[in-house]
C-alpha cells in the first residue's frame, strides 16, 4: 500500500504538488491523468523515490521509497517515458540486469518478449524507440516486482503492440501490484486503468474507482440532447454526455469524456466525490 | 538482506558496471594502444630530418617526454572516464535505471570510485605498458632503459641552486604525486559528471582549478607551514633553476634529494574528503 500525506513539491520555488494526500492500495492499476506540466511525472518519480518531497511524506508499505535501499527497490520498477538503449542483445540485457530484482524470471521475460511480438536477440542499440519501449515493458513485467510506476509506457507503440501491452499488463502482473500509470493516451488503458487519478496544476482533482465514478456520474451515449449535461461531445461516430447520476443508472465510464468534464467543472466534482 | 553492503551483490554490479564501463571507454583502448609510439614517431622524424638517418638511439633521451605523454593521457582518462562512463547519471532515462537498480549507494559509489580511480586506469595503462614493452623489446634491445616502468621508477631531476652555485640532483616521487594528481582530477569530474546536467566538462574544469587546486594548496599549506609543500614549490624556496627530467644511470653520484610523504599528503586527503562527497551526492540525488 501506498501512503501520501500532505505532500508539496516545488520546482525552485514554483510549486507542482501541494498538499495532496492519497492512498493507493493493492491489487489495482491506477490511472494518473492530466494535462501536460501537472505534475504527474514528478509524483511518479517521487513514489518511486528518484526525487523527494518537500513537505509532507511517502510511505510505501510504511517506508520512505526516497532511502532507496536494495529491498525497496527490488520490489519496485519505475519504466521512464524516455527509454535509453544498451550496447547489447535484449536477452544480455535481461540476464545481466535482471538478476538485482529477486523475482526476476529469465522465462517469463521471454515468454513476454514472445507475447510482445519482440525479437530477445537483437541488439538494443540497433531497435527503434517502440521495440525499445517493448524490451524495458517485458523486462519490468518479468522482475514480478509489486509496485510498478509506468510513465507513459504506450508512447512510442504501434496500435497492435498497445493491445498487447495491455494484454501482458494483466496477464504478468501479481494480484497483489500496485501499478501506476501516467498517460495522455486514455484510449489505450480505457478497460484496465482503475481507480482513475486526475491532476490538475497543485492539484488532485478527482480519484476514485471506476464504479465510484459509475454511481455518480452518468455517461448518456444516446445522441439525444441532454438538458442539464456536465459535459456533451458530438464528434462523428462519438456522442457522449455527461451528467450527474442522482437515479444511479448504470453507464460505462468514457474516460476522456470524464476528463473533459472534470476539468470542466473542477470544484464541483471535486466536491461530489469528497462527499 | 544487507541494505548497505552485500559482498556477492556488490561483486556482480562491479562487474556489471565494468562491462558497461569497458563498452563505454571503446576507442581509448586504441588510444592508449597507440599513444605509447608517438614520441618514438617523434624522434624518428628528428632524426630523419635533422640527421638523415632513423636511429633509435636518440630514444632514451625522451624520458621527459614519455612522462610528460603518461600525464596528457592520465588527465585525458581522469576527464574521460568520469563523464563518460557516469555523465548519463543525470538523465531521466539512463539515470533512473542507474539510481533503480536495487543496489545500495554505497555500493554504487564503491564501484563507481574503483572503476574510475583503479580498475580502469590500471587496465588502460596495462595496454600502454604492453605496447611500451613491445616496443622496448623491438628497439631498445633488452635494456630496459625505453620503458616508462623503467622511467618512473628512475626519473630524476637536476637542479641547480644558483645562489650556492652548486647542482643538485631531486629524486622524483614520480608515482605517488602521478597518482594523488590523477585521483583528485578523476574525483572531481566524477563528481561533476553526477551534479551538473549540462556542461559537465566546464564545470568540471571549473571546480578543479577554483575549487579542488585551491584546497589542495591551502592544506599544503596547513601541513607545511615552512611552505616547501611542492616540487615547484620547493624549487623557487631553495632559488633553484630546474633541468630537465632525466633517466638516472645505476651509477650516477650527486646530491639526491627526495619529497616526503607530509609533501605529497594533501592530495590524497582531499581525495578521501571528495569520496565521502560522491556518497552524499549519490545517496542524495533526485532526479
Amino acid at each position: 500500500m501506498i501512503e501520501i500525506q500532505h505532500l508539496d513539491f516545488a520546482y525552485n520555488g514554483n510549486k507542482v504538488l501541494e498538499n495532496i494526500s492519497m492512498q493507493m492500495n493493492d491489487g489495482c492499476i491506477y490511472g494518473l491523468l492530466g494535462e501536460n506540466g501537472v505534475g504527474k511525472t514528478t509524483l511518479l518519480t517521487l513514489l518511486c523515490g528518484l526525487k523527494k518531497p518537500k513537505e509532507g511524506a511517502i510511505f510505501v508499505e510504511g517506508k520512505d521509497p526516497f532511502k532507496r535501499t536494495p529491498e525497496q527497490l527490488a520490489n519496485q520498477y519505475y519504466l521512464p517515458d524516455e527509454v535509453s538503449p544498451m550496447a547489447m542483445k535484449a536477452s544480455a540485457f535481461a540476464n545481466e540486469y535482471g538478476r538485482f530484482w529477486t523475482g526476476f524470471d529469465m522465462d517469463k521475460f521471454n515468454e513476454i518478449m514472445a507475447l510482445l511480438e519482440s525479437d530477445a536477440e537483437q541488439r538494443m542499440d540497433r531497435m527503434s524507440n517502440g521495440q525499445l519501449k517493448k524490451v524495458y515493458i517485458a523486462f519490468a513485467l518479468a522482475c514480478n516486482a509489486k509496485y510498478y510506476y509506468l510513465d507513459e509506457p504506450t508512447n512510442g507503440l504501434d496500435i497492435p503492440s498497445k493491445a498487447l501491452f495491455r494484454k501482458a499488463l494483466s496477464r504478468y502482473t501479481r494480484e497483489d501490484s500496485v501499478v501506476v500509470i501516467s498517460t495522455h493516451q486514455v484510449r489505450d488503458l480505457e478497460n484496465m486503468i482503475d481507480p482513475i487519478i486526475i491532476m490538475d496544476k497543485r492539484d488532485v482533482l478527482l480519484n476514485a474507482t471506476i464504479a465510484e465514478i459509475a454511481d455518480k456520474l452518468y455517461f448518456d451515449y444516446s445522441g439525444e440532447p441532454v438538458p442539464d449535461a456536465l459535459y456533451s461531445e458530438n464528434a462523428p461516430g462519438m456522442a457522449v454526455q455527461v451528467r450527474a447520476n442522482d437515479e444511479h443508472v448504470e453507464s460505462k465510464v468514457n474516460i476522456e469524456a470524464l476528463f473533459n468534464t472534470v476539468h470542466h467543472h473542477k470544484e464541483l466534482i471535486k466536491g461530489m466525490f469528497n462527499k | 538482506m544487507n541494505q548497505i553492503f552485500n559482498p556477492a551483490r556488490f561483486a556482480a554490479y562491479l562487474l556489471t558496471e565494468l562491462k558497461r564501463a569497458a563498452g563505454r571507454l571503446g576507442g581509448f583502448w586504441t588510444l592508449f594502444g597507440v599513444a605509447v609510439l608517438l614520441p618514438v614517431l617523434r624522434v624518428f622524424m628528428y632524426n630523419r630530418v635533422y640527421y638523415n638517418h632513423p636511429s633509435y638511439e636518440a630514444l632514451t633521451i625522451q624520458a621527459g617526454l614519455q612522462l610528460f605523454l603518461v600525464l596528457i593521457i592520465l588527465s585525458i582518462i581522469g576527464i574521460a572516464i568520469p563523464l563518460r562512463c557516469y555523465g548519463m547519471t543525470t538523465e531521466r532515462g539512463q539515470g533512473s535505471g542507474f539510481f533503480m537498480l536495487p543496489v545500495s549507494s554505497f555500493e554504487k559509489t564503491l564501484s563507481m570510485i574503483l572503476i574510475t580511480l583503479v580498475i580502469a586506469p590500471a587496465l588502460l595503462s596495462g595496454v600502454y605498458l604492453l605496447t611500451d614493452s613491445i616496443l622496448v623489446a623491438t628497439f631498445a634491445k633488452g635494456t630496459g632503459q625505453l620503458s616508462i616502468a623503467y622511467i618512473f621508477q628512475n626519473l630524476y631531476m637536476t637542479v641547480n641552486n644558483s645562489s650556492k652555485n652548486t647542482v643538485s640532483i631531486l629524486k622524483v616521487n614520480v608515482f605517488p604525486t602521478v597518482i594523488a594528481s590523477y585521483m583528485c582530477t578523476a574525483l572531481t569530474f566524477l563528481i561533476s559528471a553526477v551534479i551538473f546536467r549540462e556542461k559537465k566538462f566546464t564545470f568540471g574544469i571549473l571546480l578543479h582549478l577554483i575549487g579542488v587546486s585551491s584546497v589542495i594548496s591551502l592544506l599544503n599549506q596547513l601541513l607545511n607551514p615552512d611552505y616547501v609543500p611542492t616540487l615547484i614549490n620547493r624549487i623557487h624556496h631553495e632559488d633553484w633553476v630546474s633541468n630537465t627530467f632525466f633517466v638516472c644511470p645505476p651509477d650516477m653520484v650527486g646530491t639526491f634529494v627526495s619529497l616526503s610523504l607530509k609533501d605529497v599528503a594533501a592530495a590524497p586527503i582531499i581525495s578521501l574528503i571528495m569520496c565521502v562527497a560522491l556518497f552524499i551526492i549519490v545517496r542524495n540525488k533526485k532526479l
